[in-house]
């Protein structure tokens, strides 16, 4: 497939997306196209798979050839059972129109088998985890049997092992005399996975070049431009800094006495004056049944000011639910949530702001923002009281303190304007700004750099950093490792809603973290602590 | 639908409105034994004279306060379907308080019946929001069900036990004279209503853009999840909203009663609180689309009105016009004021996502 | 009394099952009403010029159909408000039956007109030796017989064929479709106008068994088929319970009124009264099991 001067722009917003890209894809290669976001990787491939149809240029393919395009955000229906998913628009049928179940159930299970994809057809597509879903959506699309397969960010919710899988099914396609694109933000697997690599900014191709014969330092500057400050080396060296700073800092762990902390009467709920030996936020025995099954149990957890709390895990062991149970957001069904030593009245993220905590949500779309609002109502709405002048909104008030927060977070955005005019960077800084606005002494990032480019997740990092520095507790829900592992004093690994084991210091090591998650090391790890590296070798993808 | 320049959206609404005229004179022409006068008392009636218009102007105050009730609850994201009931069980609280209490001043008794009927609106309404936040039963259906089952008994009791039996209509007995509100343009039926209505179109206006409590109540409607997640009692405004929706139908009722027809006559309401939830829709929600939306309904009632007093032109030619033009206009002008796409869509979320 | 509600549950049922295919492609149709209503009105007409009672229900029907392509045009392909557009379709039908009415016979109050056929009954005498069987199976009028087959089309169109999953895609997510180069317009075509099919039918089986067309002759039916659907949480069989509850409602308070000497008025409130006090307690028992909400 050949694509010849694509230009687009979205008349909504009068973007100009891609200006004048031309690309060929080869059957038989791993193409990787990389960029920053709204470098226009994503509207290029949906041009090139034909989703979108107003643009200038020309797609050129053979005819017949079919070409299927994975979203980053899978679109299922989620109360119809992935199979009926899947099939939706190619179902195999018998008379009558009526649908030949049994013939999709073969070709469903001899598909994902192939690949070794753990996913069951006859599920409720809403039960998926996302990493599941994402496997699901790569498997709608082999089902309609492309000779060109785009893959939109196919790992972003995947754990390495899952990483491995998709990878494993990138090149058995290619061995198969396919091509595959890749759109990732990722430089580690671009190395790892691709044959050439294309790279974008600001909606041109910055050059195409073979990946044997570049390196990832090339690729970032390439990917960021020459106006960069931050290259990928420096992003190291800060992190190491990081990681001799808080070893040397944090004697805390959790292994103090449970006595003790039981012991401790419910101090007020003052924002300011923190005692670093005081958790600011506790989990006691905490278990989440819902529908009789068993989704966290028996947690345990304490985080203390100053301290970055990592918890990781493959997306269904119980990521999700931790991240409700810690908003408030879901009540547990046995157990207790303490903030600054307070018990909550009543599980809601109302009730735990009042106590001191701050939320930064997985879903920015829903839970974290409001789309057909305005940039400023967005900003203003945990300081919407301070705004009332006898029931009256100060807008003046409110627009001068958005204005202070734009200032102060960088955020490119007019704020008179909708939220869903912002790019996923900008809407993220919006979140953020809102929250750490409150001072709180808790705050609580899910996945707080998912989706975003290289200088937006920095940007986040920098602001996580900060926030300990200054005595905030810190809790990071991330599957994202080597986000975990550059950040987190402490990192508590979670399989099949439990906590599989509390990692310190220098136990912090990519393959035992790895290995955890996916359930090899737990048991053996807790008899034999110091011998964690030996069988972690069955990790794939390293 | 694309964000097309100023000019063009109103060019687009004027030639569709220029359309569904232009359909509406065939029509009448075509059907009509005295053609040129029904087109001529269709269109040029409402503003013939005093009686007309000022008959016109309190449909339009009618209107407002039902379509005003209406928005102020779709604002919050909740959908009260019992309108029509609710005008009507509360028009017949309001006569029967303001009977009861005639011994009372009017300055006394008039405000203590109105607030009857106000009340009784919103517990109706406010009922199926208690419902809702409770059980997570769907509001919609059940301020329908409430209103359907509250209509006959309504007619029962103005037939039977509170008829008025001086009278051979089917009426209650009429309100005490000094209740009754001062007419503003005899001989016509337009009264104080005009004023509380634009008063509370204003005051709903200032109450959703610019008080903290209209933020959380217009966030509630936008995003019910954020809302919660930013800490918003979004129970709270589910139940609050029903019960304001409620009170609004309510003060109709009360106020067609003393400004209009001074008793609760079987079947006066005819579609009031059914043309709320359309007014409602075309000001895209918005207390000050009220004005437009309730005018162009109530200038399009009044017409058919008096062709059908002065030629024989029937009623129900008026109601066909009036969906005619339903369909134009919503059609044609609404999707490209970007209004009936997220209304449409919005309202799908609502039956669908009502548990979610 | 049984068998009064079953005869009242034809008509409900097919409107609820047609609406339930609107419903589940996102389309809200709530001109069922109307489309009752003019299905009554063709039926009668039709049935008096060709004196055949099944050319009567075709009528109906295609009185029905021509509605919802109305709606669908105006409401799907010129994407008007729904909302809107169903309810100036029923303002529609509640203008130009009366019109037509007048301008064709000369009267816009009970239509009764020559050379309507009665409607036949089916197993009209055939008795098993339980009163309470042959009240539910026997005897009905002939479109009672349609209603059963009708669930189970429904059921299995929805549930087992291609179309029946694309048309609850269209109503879950219409982007799902797109993105297999489906149109989900096709679809919401399709359920509107099944949903038209149903509502005229169902207003045709109402007049024909009165033999007249009678101004209104749908009372509220429209809106209560509608809500049986979402009684009936959208599945066929659960719309078949909710429509015989309606109607079990129906013939009680129409009994009560022969016994009690409440005036009929006051009853005609009773199904509607019924209908909450169902629904709230069907949503209280689901509550209790811990909801996720």
């Amino acid at each position: 497939m050949e694509l010849r001067h694509i230009t687009k722009r979205y008349l909504e917003n009068d973007v100009l997306a891609v200006r004048d890209v031309s690309l060929a894809l080869h059957a038989g290669e791993i193409h990787a196209l990389i960029g920053e976001n709204g470098a226009g990787k994503s509207t290029l491939m949906k041009i090139a798979a034909g989703l979108l149809p107003e643009y200038d240029g020309e797609v050129k393919s053979d005819a017949g050839k079919v070409c299927r395009l994975v979203q980053q955000h899978p679109q299922f229906i989620p109360q119809h059972q992935v199979w009926e998913n899947l099939f939706l628009g190619i179902e195999p049928r018998t008379r009558w129109g009526m649908i030949d179940q049994d013939a999709a159930a073969r070709r469903f299970s001899a598909l994902a088998g192939r690949y070794a994809f753990p996913v069951e057809p006859r599920m409720r597509a809403e039960r998926l985890s996302a990493a599941q879903a994402q496997l699901a959506a790569i498997l709608g699309a082999l089902l309609h049997n492309p000779d060109i397969l785009i893959l939109d960010e196919p790992t972003a919710p995947c754990s390495d092992h899952e990483t491995a899988l998709v990878f494993g099914m990138m090149r058995d396609l290619r061995n198969d005399g396919r091509a595959v694109v890749l759109i990732t933000h990722k430089l580690r697997e671009v190395m790892e996975i691709s044959d050439r690599i294309t790279i974008m900014r600001h909606g041109r191709v910055v050059r195409t070049l073979l990946t044997a014969d570049t390196n990832p330092g090339e690729l970032s500057s390439l990917m960021i431009g020459e106006d960069c400050q931050r290259s990928e080396s420096d992003r190291r060296f800060s992190f190491a800094r990081r990681d001799s700073g808080t070893t040397a800092r944090t004697p805390l762990t959790d292994q103090q006495d449970p006595a003790t902390a039981a012991q401790q009467t419910s101090p007020p709920p003052s924002l300011r004056a923190v005692d670093p030996a005081q958790p600011v936020f506790e989990l006691l025995k905490v278990s989440l049944v819902r529908r009789g099954r068993m989704l966290l149990e028996n947690l345990d957890l304490r985080l203390y000011p100053g301290e970055i709390l990592g918890i990781t895990g493959i997306r269904e062991n119980g990521l999700e639910y931790i991240e409700d149970i810690l908003s408030g957001s879901a009540e547990p069904s046995s157990g207790e949530v303490r903030i600054q030593g307070n018990l909550p009245t009543r599980y809601t993220p109302r009730v735990f702001r009042k106590l001191g905590l701050a939320y930064i949500p997985t879903d920015r779309l829903m839970r974290g923002a409001s789309l057909s609002s305005t940039v400023e109502d967005n900003m203003i709405l945990l300081e919407r009281k301070r705004f009332g002048r006898g029931g009256l909104l100060n807008r003046r008030a409110s627009a001068s303190f958005s204005a202070a927060l734009q200032q102060k977070f960088g955020i490119t955005a007019v704020l008179g304007k909708p939220m869903h005019t912002l790019s996923g960077g900008n809407m993220q800084k919006v979140i953020l700004s809102r929250e750490l606005s409150q001072n709180s002494p808790v705050v609580v990032f899910s996945e707080p750099s998912w989706g975003l480019d290289f200088r937006s997740s920095q940007r986040v990092h920098d602001e996580i950093l900060r926030l300990s520095a200054e005595g905030v507790g810190i809790i990071l829900i991330s599957s994202d490792i080597d986000e975990i592992l550059s950040l987190a004093d402490r990192i508590v690994v979670m399989y099949k809603g439990s906590f599989a084991r509390t990692l310190h210091g220098s136990d912090r090591v990519r393959d035992t973290i790895g290995g955890l998650m996916l359930g090899i090391e737990s048991e053996m790890s807790l008899a034999a602590p110091e011998d964690h590296n030996h069988d972690s070798s069955k990790e794939p993808g390293q | 639908m694309s964000q097309s320049q100023p000019d063009s959206r109103m060019q687009v609404a004027v030639a569709t409105i220029g359309a569904a005229l232009l359909l509406t004179v065939l029509l009448l022409i075509s059907v009509s034994s005295t053609p040129y006068a029904a087109v001529r008392a269709f269109f040029i009636g409402p503003f013939s004279n005093r009686f007309y218009l000022g008959n016109m102007l309190n449909v339009f105050s009618m209107l407002s306060i039902t379509g005003l009730g209406m928005a102020v609850a779709f604002r919050a994201g909740v959908f009260n379907l019992g309108g029509e009931g609710q005008v009507y069980v509360s028009a017949l609280t309001a006569t029967v308080a303001g009977i009861a209490l005639a011994s009372l001043p009017a300055l006394l008794g008039l405000p203590i019946a109105l607030l009857v009927g106000v009340f009784t609106g919103a517990v109706i309404a406010g009922l199926s929001g208690l419902f809702r936040h409770l059980w997570d039963t769907d509001e919609l259906i059940t301020s329908f069900l409430i209103a359907s089952a509250s209509i006959p008994i309504v007619d029962y009791l103005i037939v039977g036990p509170l008829n008025d039996q001086a009278s051979n209509l089917l009426t209650t007995e009429r309100v005490p004279l000094a209740f009754r509100l001062p007419r503003l343009l005899a001989p016509s039926q337009l009264n104080p209503t005009l004023i509380i209505a634009l008063l509370l179109l204003a005051a709903a206006y200032v109450a959703l853009f610019r008080t903290v409590r209209g933020y959380e109540w217009r966030l509630s409607g936008l995003n019910r999840q954020f809302a919660r997640y930013g800490g918003i009692h979004t129970g709270a405004y589910i139940v609050f909203p029903m019960l304001v929706s409620g009170a609004l139908h309510g003060l109709a009722g009360g106020l067609f009663v003393y400004g209009t027809h001074y008793a609760t006559l079987v079947g006066f309401t005819a579609g009031l609180g059914w043309n709320g939830i359309a007014v409602a829709l075309i000001a895209k929600r918005h207390p000050l689309g009220v004005v437009p939306a309730a005018a162009a309904f109530a200038y399009l009632e009044s017409g058919a009105r008096i062709a059908m007093l002065h030629t024989d032109f029937t009623f129900e030619l008026g109601t066909i016009i009036r969906a005619v033009i339903f369909l134009f206009v919503t059609a044609s002008v609404l999707p490209k004021l970007g209004i009936s796409t997220r209304v449409g869509r919005s309202i799908r979320l609502l039956f669908r996502g009502g548990s979610a | 009394m049984i068998y009064y509600a079953i005869e009242v549950m034809a008509p409900l049922l097919l409107a609820g099952l047609g609406g339930l295919f609107a419903e589940l492609a996102g389309v809200l149709n709530i001109a069922l009403e109307g489309m009752m209503l003019a299905g009554a009105f063709a039926a009668i007409v039709t049935a008096s010029l060709t004196g055949s009672i099944l050319a009567g229900m075709l009528g109906g029907l295609l009185a029905g159909l021509l509605l919802a392509y109305l709606f669908y045009f105006v409401g799907i392909r010129m994407r008007a408000n729904i909302f809107i557009v169903g309810l100036a379709i029923n303002l529609l039908a509640a203008g130009t039956i009366p019109f037509l009415s007048s301008a064709m016979f000369g009267t816009k109050g009970v239509l009764r007109l020559p050379n309507v056929p009665r409607m036949p009954g089916l197993f009209v005498g055939v008795e098993t030796g339980f009163p309470l069987l042959d009240q539910i199976l026997f005897g009905h009028s002939f479109g009672v017989y349609l209603t059963v087959p009708a669930v189970l089309l429904a059921g299995f169109v929805l549930r087992r064929t291609a179309f029946g999953l694309r048309l609850r895609s269209t109503g879950k997510n219409p982007e799902t479709l797109r993105a297999v180069g489906l149109n989900p317009d096709r679809y919401r075509r399709a359920a509107l106008l099944i949903s038209g099919m149903g509502a005229g039918l169902a207003g045709s089986l109402l007049a024909l068994r009165l033999g007249v067309y009678l101004p209104n002759v749908s009372a509220g039916r429209g809106w209560i088929a509608l809500v049986t659907i979402y009684l009936g949480y959208k599945r066929p069989v659960g719309v078949l319970i909710a429509a015989l509850c309606f109607a079990l409602a129906e013939g009680v308070s129409v009994a009560a009124q022969g016994v009690l000497q409440i005036p009929g008025t006051l009853l005609l409130s009773l199904p509607y009264i019924l209908t909450v006090v169902a629904m709230i307690v069907y949503s209280a028992m689901r509550r209790v099991a811990p909801s996720d909400a």
